[in-house]
């Protein structure tokens, strides 16, 4: 790690270099119970070298030979892009509760007890489902350190969940998945992991006949995420650069119903992508994008934000948009944990108020349609018909479609009172919306 | 480095035990609008060793191959923890043990080309989007190469070493018209081939940026049922998400139920429909002249004359299901352990053509391209990259918005013509299953013609 930044000193003008140590004990039930553990030891850097004013990039696994990093970052900066990127210097403002060491001493024996447990949990509810469990821990050491006197490092680790529940009978097939993550395994109490999972099986046992038509529906947390991707683009200090989103130059515009606030928080110690400094060794911060309806900031990373004359949000990371995160990819513009406010309605208290609607708790084809434009068309996963203010059964073969950035501002019936983590980043509430284009076969 | 992996081996106290060792370079260029958004080299040595023990499996992930032994321990103790606390047992089919060097000859091999050619030709493509229409607005064309040497030694004295090379090119457009629409124009494609692969694609930048710019005044199509004609690249899609997937053996050991849906004989369409799986096509992204598991490449019949004809299986399920494997245990990097994977996959071609098949169509969809799709189950929803509408048996004007959904077993039935231009292409991107994405694969199939799609819409 010190050597590679030693040896770039001498050949580059700025350079940076991110080391990531990282450690993973999956543990894997499948149908028929335990399959697989997984022991992964990774790891790598990357460099990030300033040439002549020109941008180069490596990465490698290969941490025994620091001059062949630092010779393919020289390589790679002669044809670079022409870059006045600054890395950063400042002090950074440690938080705390990211890293227990008991979480990073968990043993196989541990996680596989608490997967037996969330699995026999669930087959006790329905004997006629498969089951999927994956308990995981994740110990990453990140260190970053730069030219310009930045040595940060800090070490996080969680323990995860994710389940994976079908049931098929008479060539239907209903499955429903989860992802939950915490600090500290204790936090991972089974009934809590169940109760969704176990509520949807409930509710989906009964086929009802799907309606169409422009309808009101109620996402719950993990249903919101068609919504919300075309804002999460659309947010991003990149996209309103590439003149891709519609949010360019509405700064302090009134774009969504006032109740409707957005914030990104990488402090927030309860969300998966929790750090005292991004993947660019910039602090992070609680960033307000929506508040009360109005459009506050966008996010940004050290280029964009270069780029567009204003600083970093701490929001440079090597991931995607939602979630993933390597040594691998140069850092771009991403959210870390996402929080929508909370409203006053229960989830129930929204759907008694449709005389007939969805209830949409997951969506197929995530990504598709306009997106830049706000527009979402999906496939239902899992989705229930209300009548009268209460389910009627599971929907089949019926597509939602709308544009987000209307129905957010124009059509939003109200917000639940209660926030659930969605993947483990994005904490949100239900969402009850009309006017939503549903089509059934 | 044969004498040390073959050392490891010998004293794994496991009852298998297999030890895969990558080594990969890539280099990629992309650029955004008039951007060098990105260029980067990147060079990955890694490992992963795999045990059966007591019929448990138990694998170790490695970049420091210093010491490949305290992996193998590793591996061989997670085997023992699952073992003790599970009752079902792994068995392995037998397959022939094998020695085997796998070198790759390239026409113009992309490791001697140097980097500087590499962001000009990328850059090259960038300015004939960017300079097609005042209305373009953004692009993302992006140039990636990459080349792996893999290296796989088990137990049973298979011990193989071969060369994956892999080249792609995107050539994305986005077109606006001012007042907030933005719609996208994108040619790609990607091969197990060299770097005259991405050269000349002067005529295809132009096509993106046209696109993307014609798109603006498509008209967006009308939700309901139609009768919907797919382009090769968007049948292939189809046929390897909707369908492929589900003749994944290990898909359907989770899933007993959907197994009997999936029983061999089983007709799922036309007579004339037959899909295949090829382990080894000329430049087929997806070529696996070994899978990860040492098992020599096949051709295998997914469906043969309508009926479900055979599954592609890894050493695990081949054994399970008293099944051959068929070389399709495959792994996306060092990172994981081989699962069952499609490799080509395409529809064979049958006798119509495509004048055929909308000769009668009064009213319809020409629906091309992919821009993504995702199936659960047996529900599948994908977006077309674009489409025309069909009126009168002839092609109109071009659609927006067309998102293709449905049943897979109810639209399958609902093919009803297969034409005899088939055309398979890889994309730049992969496969996803199971947490490993991209894995190289391609897709094809001639045009087909499906009746009564549900498309999405307003």
């Amino acid at each position: 790690m010190n050597a590679i930044l030693e040896k770039a000193r001498q050949k580059v003008d700025h350079a940076e270099v991110f080391h990531l140590r990282r450690r993973l004990l999956p543990v894997e039930f499948d149908a028929e119970g335990l399959s697989v553990i997984k022991a992964k030891h990774i790891e790598g850097a990357a460099l990030r070298a300033v040439c002549k004013g020109r941008l180069g990039y490596s990465t490698s696994t290969d941490l025994a030979h620091p001059a062949a990093i630092v010779e393919a970052a020289v390589a790679t900066a002669a044809y670079g892009d022409e870059t006045d990127l600054e890395f950063p210097g400042h002090a950074i403002d440690p938080i705390e509760g990211i890293h227990h060491p008991e979480t990073a001493a968990l043993s196989a024996e541990q996680l596989v007890a608490l997967g037996e447990a969330i699995r026999e949990r669930i087959l006790a509810d329905a004997s006629d489902v498969e089951v999927g469990v994956s308990v995981q821990t994740t110990v990453d050491h990140v260190h970053i350190a730069n030219t310009n006197g930045l040595d940060a490092e800090e070490t996080r680790s969680s323990v995860s969940v994710s389940l994976e529940v079908t049931r098929a009978k008479q060539g239907d097939i209903f499955t429903v998945g989860d992802v939950y993550k915490a600090r500290v395994i204790g936090d991972l109490a089974v009934e809590d992991i169940t109760r969704r999972v176990l509520r949807l099986l409930r509710l989906g046992m009964d086929i009802a006949s799907a309606p169409s038509g422009s309808l009101p529906v109620v996402f719950t947390p993990t249903g919101t995420l068609a919504l919300l991707l075309p804002l999460i683009i659309g947010l991003s200090g990149k996209s309103v650069l590439l003149g891709l989103s519609p949010l360019d130059g509405k700064l302090g515009e009134a774009i969504f119903d006032s109740r409707f606030s957005l914030i990104d928080d990488n402090r927030l110690v309860s969300g998966a992508a929790a750090g005292s400094f991004d993947d660019e060794g910039v602090p992070t911060q609680r960033t307000t994008l929506i508040e009360g309806g109005q459009l506050r900031d966008f996010y940004y990373d050290l280029r964009t934000a270069k780029q567009a004359g204003v600083d970093s949000t701490g929001n440079g990371y090597k991931s995607g948009l939602i979630g993933g995160s390597s040594f691998r990819p140069a850092p771009s513009a991403s959210l870390s944990n996402l929080v929508v406010d909370t409203g006053d309605a229960t989830e129930d208290d929204l759907v008694r108020g449709m005389k007939k609607g969805l209830l949409v708790d997951g969506v197929l084809g995530l990504g598709q349609g306009n997106l830049n434009a706000g527009d979402f068309s999906n496939n239902v996963a899992a989705a229930f018909l209300i009548e009268d203010g209460r389910i009627a059964g599971r929907v089949k073969n019926v597509m939602l479609a709308g544009n987000s950035y209307d129905l957010l501002r124009h059509h939003l019936i109200g917000l639940g009172d209660r926030a659930d983590w969605v993947y483990g980043r994005i904490s949100c509430p239900a969402i009850a919306i009309d006017k939503v284009n549903v089509a059934a076969k | 480095m044969k004498g040390i992996i073959k050392q490891a081996i010998e004293n794994s106290s496991a009852d298998y035990t297999e030890i895969r060792i990558e080594r990969r370079w890539l280099n990629r260029v992309l650029f955004q609008k008039e951007k060098l958004e990105t260029l980067e080299s990147a060079t990955e040595l890694g490992g992963i060793v795999r045990c059966l023990k007591n019929g448990g499996w138990g694998i170790s992930v490695f970049n420091d191959l210093a010491n490949l032994s305290k992996h193998v321990k590793e591996a061989a103790a997670m085997a023992e923890v699952v073992a003790a606390t599970t009752d079902s047992s792994v068995l392995l089919a037998d397959v022939p043990v094998v020695e085997d060097e796998v070198r790759v000859e390239l026409e113009h091999d992309f490791r001697d080309v140097p980097l500087q050619r590499k962001v000009e030709l990328t850059q090259s493509y960038n300015g004939i989007i960017l300079g097609e229409s005042d209305k373009i607005v953004a692009t993302q064309v992006q140039y990636v190469d990459r080349f792996s040497e893999i290296t796989f030694a088990n137990s049973e004295g298979t011990f193989l070493v071969q060369e994956l090379p892999d080249i792609t090119l995107l050539l994305g457009a986005a077109a606006g018209d001012g007042k907030g629409d933005i719609q996208q124009g994108m040619e790609y494609g990607g091969e197990a081939g060299g770097f005259e692969w991405v050269e000349g694609m002067e005529d295809q930048a132009k096509i993106a940026a046209k696109r993307a710019v014609a798109m603006l005044d498509a008209e967006p199509v009308a939700g309901g049922q139609h009768t919907v004609v797919l382009d090769p690249m968007l049948a292939g899609v189809f046929i390897h998400e909707a369908f492929g997937h589900f003749c994944e053996a290990d898909f359907l050991f989770k899933n007993p139920r959907l197994a009997e849906i999936m029983t061999l004989g089983n007709e799922f369409g036309m007579p004339g429909l037959q899909v295949v799986d090829e382990g080894f096509i000329s430049g087929g992204r997806g070529n696996v002249p070994y899978d990860d598991e040492g098992v020599r490449r096949e051709k295998t019949y997914l469906i043969k004359d309508g009926c479900l004809h055979s599954l592609i299986h890894s050493r695990e399920t081949a054994a399970k299901m008293g099944a051959a494997p068929t070389g399709n245990a495959r792994a996306v990097s060092y990172e994981y352990e081989p699962i069952v994977r499609m490799t080509n996959t395409y529809i064979e071609n049958s006798t119509s053509s495509f004048e055929d098949m909308i000769k009668n169509v009064d009213h319809g969809i020409y629906a091309v391209g992919a821009y993504g799709g995702q199936t659960e189950f047996e529900q599948f929803s994908f977006s077309a990259a674009y489409a025309y509408e069909i009126v009168n048996g002839e092609v109109g004007g071009l659609l927006r918005n067309v998102v293709l959904s449905g049943n897979l077993f109810e639209t399958m039935r609902s093919i009803d013509a297969i034409a005899n231009n088939l055309k398979v292409s890889g994309g730049v991107g992969g496969c996803g299953k199971g947490g490993q994405a991209p894995l190289p694969v391609t897709t094809g199939a001639p045009h087909i013609r499906i009746r009564n799609v549900t498309i999405g819409g307003k």
